[in-house]
């Protein structure tokens, strides 16, 4: 059967609200603030794939005195030089639990350890020797939730996963996905704009007097089918409550939400909304991504999350670059031997432009003011990507960057070698820097050695 | 409970490439403890040959299962006649190659806000229609009406009779809505309440517990739920709801009776074609991404014929014609348009639509040959015989290839003007560190080669005539061939190829991965029942009903 193009339009248009007033002149309350008022923390987690090239990558100079720029060399870095006293380059950390079974393919490895640092679950059929778990799970939450677990409540959404083109491949369903809660919870990304955007941002213009009719009227729906989950509960054995009781999560969160719009902060102005587009459409890949970060970037200027990621592609990604000229997909670059210089030089390409992309978003959200100073400077940013290196799947040297100080809890503008430490240790950091000033291990105990020194 | 066979032999993910990383020096060193993830398949070796018990009724697993997007869809379309398939818009959900593997994953916010916007949706349009909806006038809308409405409609949604407390309590959530909202607003709610209900979106199985006994038989509704999903990827029609109304539908006789009028319907076709999109992975199809130097004609009208091709053959081979395995994998024929005859090349009976094709001068071999599939294993810019290979080997022969050594450089071959694909892989052949495993599919793949990397025959590359020549190892039909006719015959003789099929139809039947032990017994009925009928595909519908698997569940460790 032909798939059918998205039909959100269907979805939102005849049930909730029409498109209403644009947000300024709607008569939603905004938010007041006084001298001395702190903005609150936002994590983002920014993906792309198939490793980088390390000597592409690296900043030139030492770290008292360094760039990413060569004026005889186009640098994967170069597009960000500007914004280097906001950054911190973290050249060396490995994913040490990678190391460990089951699974054994090393984009699957990749994606499930690369955001939680712990070894992978096999599925109930026990089948676990081999290339993908074919019913297999991440062992443990992904970062971005456990820091959503810290900063996550109060706003409508506990976090936002938004993808570009992040397709499920059916028999590799690791590759594809990188957030979970936990085990077999996982979090997919809303890859259509124009979804996100009715999703997130129809409400905000709304007559307030028709929003309180429909948000009643949810309820009411949500009470009695949650009071059918619990009911349901009592009757079935654990692993279904557990299923149960996942859903029933889910509609009380929707439920919360449907209070949690509160004042909204100054900075937040209702997006336009973008056009209906072929989502998978490799040649439009550039322009979704821009669509979504411009999304994301409002989610948080108006406080509707604090915790949100963007998966380009997926693991093992297959994109074709054709904007830059390429023929062939990304994966088969990321394995072009180190004397095929121009499969080499495209793939240097491809990650400069996702620096590019990078920086468009860390422009966006440093273009957002708010109390206490720039969004960026409320927000960690973290680059990551599923692979060291490519052509070998490697596990060690995992390309991370990170963009913001967090509300001042990180010291940004250096570059800094790790060597040896697992990348659990700069989550554990991250969860300290996030309120959780305890925190000594994340993921996998075994392979963490406390916060990233120096960090 | 059904009488089954006495003893299975134990099921085992058939290994591949023992040994294949010989020529690799130390694959895992750098990974340290990754030692047993080699895919050697020495910890399945160890069960190969035993016997499981077969007198001892065990289901397997039976995990709680949502509907899948595809089943939401045509719920939705059998209960309301909304066919605006408004669940393609859900975030794709799926594992272990199917969209209804139960173990996927559970239902996030994302999903359930989807099932509210979804519900809304299907319930605005309801309202639209209220007099057919509705035992009343639409201005005559009273509370009996819509009790009427409610014992007539929610058993049908939630697929089996109410309890009274739910009547009653359905009744009053339309008492309440309609006195805040109005009776055709409270008509729409209590559609929404309905439709976002667990009792919609799962299958539920009570069963019928038997005392402290492990395993219970299912409900009457409830096997007559299982039927339907599995036959029509949808809810029962009005004749399962009446058998399992009258208690007639929990025998092994009834079920297969019932099973049998279920295939032989129609609507059993969409979900053979939803089946085969997913085994064989075209679901993307529309999404390839192909250099347009290189295929210039290639695009959405080619892509579209060659899925109608796909389609068309599937839909005759099992539906109007022999309905076997061996000729969906063999048959010297395929059903095209005008276009893509001219496309490929290819004669054709005349006349509108799908026709016939056969051709003297090139293999044609069934699915095998099917430009679709051969355009989805493949590269922007080439054929992958490597990919091609691994589909022959996952899909048909659920053999699990070993992954790539970590930390082994995978170059893949440069692009040279004056060589053939199958030649810039040599490579694979002569390094010892790539030979070993690499036998295991280039050789498949390159029987194919005679198909480029949009499906087309071609018998030269780069001006230099195409060897199609291939090997088939460590299967039950090893030994070499030239060409995709030859490979295609070979396969669809396979006994492992059946077993495989079968194996591949009990995962998607059954929402989950098999296990290979508690599993034995019933998945070794279905393979039976498969060679007993001479790889006919809808007796293997019919024999995956007709197993513990199907019949009886685990008892609800309610409580624990």
């Amino acid at each position: 059967m032909p798939r059918v193009l998205s039909r959100r339009t269907f979805l939102r248009g005849s049930g909730g609200l029409a498109l209403g007033l644009p947000l300024l002149e709607a008569m939603l309350p905004r938010r007041s603030y006084a001298a001395g008022d702190v903005s609150p923390q936002r994590f983002v987690v920014f993906f792309s794939a198939n490793g980088t090239i390390a000597e592409r990558w690296s900043p030139l100079g030492t770290p008292a005195d360094y760039t990413f720029s060569d004026p005889g060399q186009s640098r994967i870095l170069d597009p960000l030089e500007a914004w280097r006293s906001d950054l911190l380059v973290i050249e060396g950390l490995a994913m040490h639990s990678r190391g460990y079974p089951p699974g054994s393919n090393g984009h699957d490895l990749g994606m499930g350890h690369m955001l939680t640092g712990i070894p992978l679950v096999e599925g109930p059929s026990g089948y676990a020797e081999f290339s993908h778990l074919p019913d297999g799970t991440v062992g443990g939450p992904s970062i971005d939730q456990a820091i959503a677990e810290q900063i996550g409540a109060g706003t409508p959404y506990r976090s936002l996963e938004f993808g570009v083109a992040s397709y499920l491949e059916l028999t590799r369903q690791l590759t594809c996905r990188m957030c979970y809660r936990g085990p077999f919870e996982v979090l997919p990304p809303e890859n259509d704009p124009r979804a996100a955007f009715e999703r997130l941002f129809v409400d905000l213009g709304a007559d307030p007097a028709e929003l309180a009719i429909l948000r009643a009227q949810r309820r009411s729906v949500l009470d009695a089918v949650a009071g059918d989950i619990e009911v349901l509960e009592g009757q079935l054995g654990a692993g279904d409550r557990h299923k149960l009781e996942a859903h029933l999560g889910s509609v009380r969160e929707i439920e919360l939400s449907l209070d949690a719009m509160g004042d909204l902060p100054a900075a937040c102005v209702q997006p336009t909304a973008p056009d209906e587009l072929d989502v998978w459409a490799n040649e439009l890949f550039p322009t979704i991504g821009k669509l979504q970060m411009d999304l994301m970037i409002m989610a948080l200027a108006c406080d509707l999350t604090r915790v949100a990621s963007l998966q380009w592609s997926g693991g093992e990604s297959t994109v074709r670059h054709t904007w830059l000229g390429h023929g062939a997909e990304h994966h088969e670059l990321s394995h072009a031997a180190d004397d095929a210089i121009e499969a080499r030089e495209q793939l240097a390409e491809i990650n400069r432009w996702y620096a590019q992309q990078f920086e468009y978003m860390l422009a966006g959200l440093a273009a957002i003011e708010e109390p206490g100073g720039r969004l960026l400077d409320h927000s960690a940013v973290l680059w990551c990507n599923e692979q060291g290196n490519g052509q070998t799947h490697s596990l060690d040297r995992i390309p991370f960057v990170l963009a913001g100080s967090a509300g001042g809890a990180i010291e940004t503008g250096r570059w800094l070698e790790v060597e040896g430490h697992a990348h659990n240790d700069l989550y554990v950091s991250l969860l300290r820097a996030f309120g959780d000033e305890g925190a000594e291990v994340f993921g996998m105990p075994e392979v963490c050695s406390g916060p990233l020194p120096g960090l | 409970m059904p009488s089954l066979r006495t003893r299975a032999l134990l099921l085992a993910l058939l290994p591949l490439g023992v040994g294949c990383y010989e020529g690799v020096g130390d694959p895992d060193g750098a990974d340290g403890a990754s030692g047993d993830s080699t895919g050697d398949g020495s910890a399945e070796g160890d069960a190969e040959g035993a016997m499981v018990d077969c007198e001892v009724h065990d289901p397997g697993p039976a995990p709680l299962r949502r509907l899948s997007a595809f089943e939401y869809d045509n719920t939705i379309e059998d209960l309301l006649d909304d066919d605006r398939r408004l669940a393609q818009a859900f975030p794709a959900e799926g594992a272990g190659g199917f969209d209804n593997n139960a173990d996927a994953g559970s239902a996030g916010r994302l999903v359930v806000e989807a099932y509210m916007f979804a519900a809304e949706a299907i319930a605005a349009r309801a309202v639209e229609r209220l007099d057919e909806l509705l035992p009343c006038d639409e201005e005559a809308i009273d509370e009996a009406c819509v009790g009427a409405f409610i014992d007539q409609f929610v058993p049908r949604a939630w697929r089996r009779p109410l309890t009274a407390s739910e009547r009653t309590g359905l009744r009053s959530y339309y008492a309440d809505a309609s006195a805040s909202y109005g009776a055709s607003a409270a008509v729409g709610l209590l559609l929404q309440r309905v439709l976002e209900s667990p009792h919609f979106l799962y299958r539920v199985e009570l069963g019928d517990p038997r005392g402290g006994e492990p395993v219970m038989p299912l409900r009457d509704h409830e096997l007559a739920t299982r039927l339907s999903y599995l036959m029509w990827g949808s809810m029962p029609d009005e004749i399962a709801l009446a058998k399992a109304d009258a208690g007639e539908l929990h025998t092994l006789q009834q079920v297969e009776q019932e099973a049998r009028r279920m295939v032989a319907d129609p609507r059993s076709e969409r979900m053979v074609l939803h089946f085969h999109e997913q085994w064989l992975g075209y679901a993307r199809l529309e999404d390839l991404s192909r250099d347009a130097e290189r295929f210039p004609e290639y695009g959405p009208a080619i892509v579209a014929s060659q899925r109608a091709e796909l389609e068309g053959f599937i839909r005759h081979v099992i539906f109007e014609g022999e309905g076997t395995l061996h000729e969906l994998l063999a048959a010297p024929y395929t059903l095209v348009d005008a276009p893509l005859a001219d496309y490929y090349g290819l004669d054709r009976e005349p006349g509108p639509g799908l026709r016939p094709a056969r051709a003297d001068d090139r293999d044609t071999s069934g699915l095998l040959t099917q430009g679709a599939i051969l355009a989805v294993a493949a590269k922007a810019t080439e054929t992958h015989p490597i990919a091609r290979g691994v589909l022959v080997r996952e899909q048909l022969l659920c053999q699990i290839p070993p992954p790539p050594p970590t930390d082994l450089p995978l170059e893949p071959p440069a692009p040279d003007p004056d060589a053939t694909t199958r030649e810039r892989y040599e490579q694979h052949r002569i390094d010892p560190s790539c030979s070993g495993c690499h036998a295991l599919f280039d050789p498949i793949g390159f029987g194919l080669e005679n198909f480029d990397a949009t499906g087309r025959w071609r018998s030269t590359e780069n001006g230099l005539a195409i060897d199609a020549s291939g090997e088939l190892s460590q299967t039950d039909v090893d030994g070499p061939f030239v060409g995709a006719a030859e490979l295609g015959a070979r396969l669809a003789r396979s006994e492992q190829v059946h077993d495989c099929v079968a194996t591949q139809w009990f995962r998607y039947g059954h929402g989950r991965t098999e296990t290979p032990e508690r599993d034995a017994c019933s998945l070794g009925l279905v393979k039976e029942g498969f060679a007993d009928a001479d790889g006919d595909i809808r007796e293997l519908l019919v024999a995956l009903t007709q197993t513990d698997a199907f019949m009886v569940r685990p008892t609800h460790d309610a409580g624990s």
